[in-house]
């Protein structure tokens, strides 16, 4: 008996994935904080966080029912982490900028903010606190190493017009990113935060576009120097929406190829505040994007708009969440995705209404079209209610193309492959029009079209 | 040799007889009105003749200006000049009226056509259906009513200009006025274009605007009898039954 105890044992050691990796160290952490100089409470975040990262168990992204993710590939050994030791910074256009601060919104590099005391209250209260209680590996992994972030404030009061765009240029090493917004009492702004590979040279927006169509060429190139090292890309976003504001931000991400890619995305809605989110996992070979409304207030309300695009070997995981801790909360959840070629994503989309939360709505829908036979989808709503006095709706598809919607075009003189894409092209146009924000339409289409080899000058608005 | 020619063309779907051997002329500048009973296989012969995969051609032939067509697939016929005139028209969402045209109309003529060109070929037609120029940008079909519907599909008949239209039950859904509109929006392209009409109908309101040279009556599948405008009017105040023909009990393939 002991002797297969003992096996049995040992079989499972072999088995279990390692925790630790010689290359995260106490000491990588603390050389990390005082090349940023930063204050003690900051240091003593990252050290707990590295205790959380070591004790915590490498997740096996198994959550589909049909899909099998396959992330043999994320190995810890493998990341550059000496690259962090440099500061970086999130660079903002000048002129946006100005633009920005003349507006009456703050912007602050996260070690320009930490020097003033308000905005070192602020980060010091808010930093990594919701996302971290997941206590997720990853989560912990980013809390310990985090490189560069975004303090983006919003006075009371003050309603921005327009959009802020944020764009994250993301080179082939290592990327621990943070953005915290805080919307104050009344505010009123749209954030667009584009993610974009750095070695996609100009940057992808409406009219170059077209003059992209190396990108993958240039990766491979990268590709050869930089091999044995992991692309790695870890976003926190955080968002603060006090009583009364109203709050977009909209995430486009478009990574290259060979990126591993995880975002995780909080936001706290307090009393009768309106926030939403929009987003679009476009790149990256493997992805994990959670995004998750807390309706800590009551009278909030929510919208979570998501999008994807997956083609070639692609692997998306995509979270949406939202929770409902109080009365009279209403949230709404819509996610759209294509999955092209071998790619495989799964949709996971959660409502969980609390026993205060009555009087609340939750909905949410998914669809997912498959465009070939070895695509492969899981669609996973999922509905925890624990107040009756609620109403709640969700519903899901993961089907092919309508086929009596391809022989409608096709009737109309276009071949199938124009009808498919005209069908793709109106799938997304349908939730560009209803989200509405031009600059985000803007990004996401030139993404779009150029995947789907729609040369974007031959569609006409006729209201102009 | 007329334009539109379909030869002894028998027609199944989901495994079951629908069409048993048609045989039919239809040329450039004719208008023929085809009539039926309910699940005489009317609005089957219009899919067949569009090449809709479920309808499965057993046997026969459809020639479009002596070329045998019957393998092609539903792009390559509107090519060649075929239009349909669906009864109930999909709804495209994301896909908005003068985006889904331009597709269309680039794809039959095969090269695109120049925007400012384009504009003035929609705006025209669009004029002479009494559309409010806003359709142009609402997404098509989607929260249509069902005489705007029928409006797009003619406002897709009138900038294609196909050789032979196929119009499947134009008239149902439309109100009085609109119907008056759409026939003559019909008349004026084919007084324009010369091309020739198939009105598949149930009701001689329409035939009383497109005024048809000839009236076909298929039953069972089957051609059973041809005439002139009259017949028309016999059968809307007599039935079919006036000519032994049976209505049919069972629900229309086509919803």
């Amino acid at each position: 008996m002991i002797a297969k105890t003992e096996t049995l044992n040992t079989e499972l050691k072999k088995t279990v994935p390692r925790k630790t990796f010689p290359n995260i160290t106490e000491d990588l952490i603390r050389d990390i904080s005082k090349a940023r100089d930063e204050p003690k409470w900051l240091l003593d975040k990252r050290l707990s966080a590295l205790k959380l990262f070591n004790e915590s168990a490498m997740p096996d992204f198994k959550y589909g029912i049909t899909v099998k993710m396959n992330a043999v590939e994320l190995d810890y050994n493998k990341l550059e982490v000496d690259s962090l030791l440099q500061k970086k910074s999130i660079e903002i256009e000048k002129k946006r900028l100005e633009e920005y601060v003349k507006q009456g919104i703050i912007i602050l590099d996260f070690y320009e903010a930490l020097k003033q005391k308000k905005y070192e209250e602020l980060i010091k209260k808010y930093f990594m606190t919701e996302c971290v209680k997941a206590k997720d590996k990853i989560v912990a992994l980013h809390a310990a190493l985090f490189s560069r972030g975004l303090l983006i404030y919003i006075p009371k009061g003050k309603q921005i017009n327009g959009t802020v765009e944020i764009d994250f240029e993301v080179d082939n090493s290592l990327n621990f990113d943070n953005i915290l917004v805080i919307g104050e009492e009344n505010s009123k702004a749209t954030i667009v935060e584009n993610i974009f590979a750095a070695d996609n040279k100009s940057k992808i927006n409406n009219k170059e576009h077209a003059n992209n169509k190396n990108i993958d060429k240039d990766n491979n190139n990268n590709n050869n120097e930089t091999h044995n090292l992991l692309q790695y890309r870890s976003s926190v976003v955080e968002i603060i929406a006090n009583p009364s504001s109203n709050l977009i931000f909209c995430s486009v991400q478009n990574l290259n190829r060979e990126t591993f890619n995880f975002s995780f995305k909080t936001a706290i809605i307090e009393k009768d505040a309106v926030f939403n989110w929009v987003d679009a996992c476009m790149g990256s070979k493997f992805s994990h994007a959670e995004t998750t409304s807390l309706m800590k207030g009551a009278g909030s309300r929510t919208n979570n708009w998501g999008m994807f695009l997956a083609d070639k070997e692609q692997q998306f995981g995509i979270h949406a969440n939202t929770i409902h801790f109080t009365h009279n909360t209403i949230s709404d959840m819509l996610t759209r995705g294509i999955i092209a070629d071998k790619a495989k994503t799964i949709y996971q989309g959660l409502i969980h209404i609390q026993q205060p939360a009555g009087q609340s709505n939750g909905y949410q829908r998914a669809d997912a079209i498959l465009m070939s036979d070895t695509a492969e989808a899981d669609v996973i709503p999922m509905l925890e209610i624990d107040n009756s006095d609620v109403r709640c709706t969700h519903g899901s598809t993961v089907g092919q193309i309508d086929k009596e919607k391809l022989f409608y075009l096709m009737a109309r003189g276009m071949d199938e492959e124009t009808a498919r894409k005209e069908l793709i092209r109106g799938f997304y146009e349908q939730m560009l029009a209803r989200i509405n924000i031009k600059e985000l339409t803007g990004i996401l289409r030139a993404i779009i079209y150029e995947r789907l080899g729609i040369e974007q000058e031959s569609i006409i608005n006729i209201d102009k | 040799m007329a334009f539109l020619e379909i030869r002894e063309l028998e027609v199944s779907v989901e495994g079951k007889k629908i069409l048993n051997g048609i045989s039919l002329d239809i040329d450039t500048n004719q208008v023929t009105a085809l009539m039926g009973p309910n699940g005489s296989g009317k609005s089957t012969l219009a899919y067949a003749l569009m090449g809709h995969p479920k309808y499965k051609i057993d046997s026969g032939k459809i020639l479009i200006n002596g070329e045998d067509i019957t393998e092609l697939g539903p792009d390559e016929r509107a090519k060649r000049g075929l239009f349909l005139s669906f009864q109930h028209p999909q709804e495209v969402p994301g896909v908005s009226v003068s985006n889904f045209i331009r597709t269309a109309l680039n794809s039959v003529k095969g090269k695109p056509v120049p925007v400012p060109e384009f504009l003035k070929l929609l705006r025209e037609n669009m004029a002479m259906l009494k559309m409010d120029p806003a359709f142009a940008s609402r997404f098509l079909n989607e929260g249509f009513s069902g005489g705007e519907k029928k409006r797009a599909e003619i406002l897709q008949l009138a900038i294609l200009e196909p050789k032979i239209a196929v119009l499947d039950e134009t008239d149902s859904g439309t109100d009085v006025d609109a119907l008056r509109v759409i026939s003559e929006g019909i008349n004026k392209v084919h007084e324009k274009t010369k091309m020739g009409i198939l009105v598949i109908t149930h009701y001689k309101r329409i035939l009383n605007y497109l005024k048809p040279d000839r009236v076909i009556i298929i039953a069972k599948g089957k051609v059973v009898m041809e005439g002139s405008h009259e017949l028309a009017d016999t059968i809307e105040t007599k039935g079919y039954k006036a000519f032994g023909i049976e209505d049919y009990e069972e629900a229309q393939v086509i919803k």
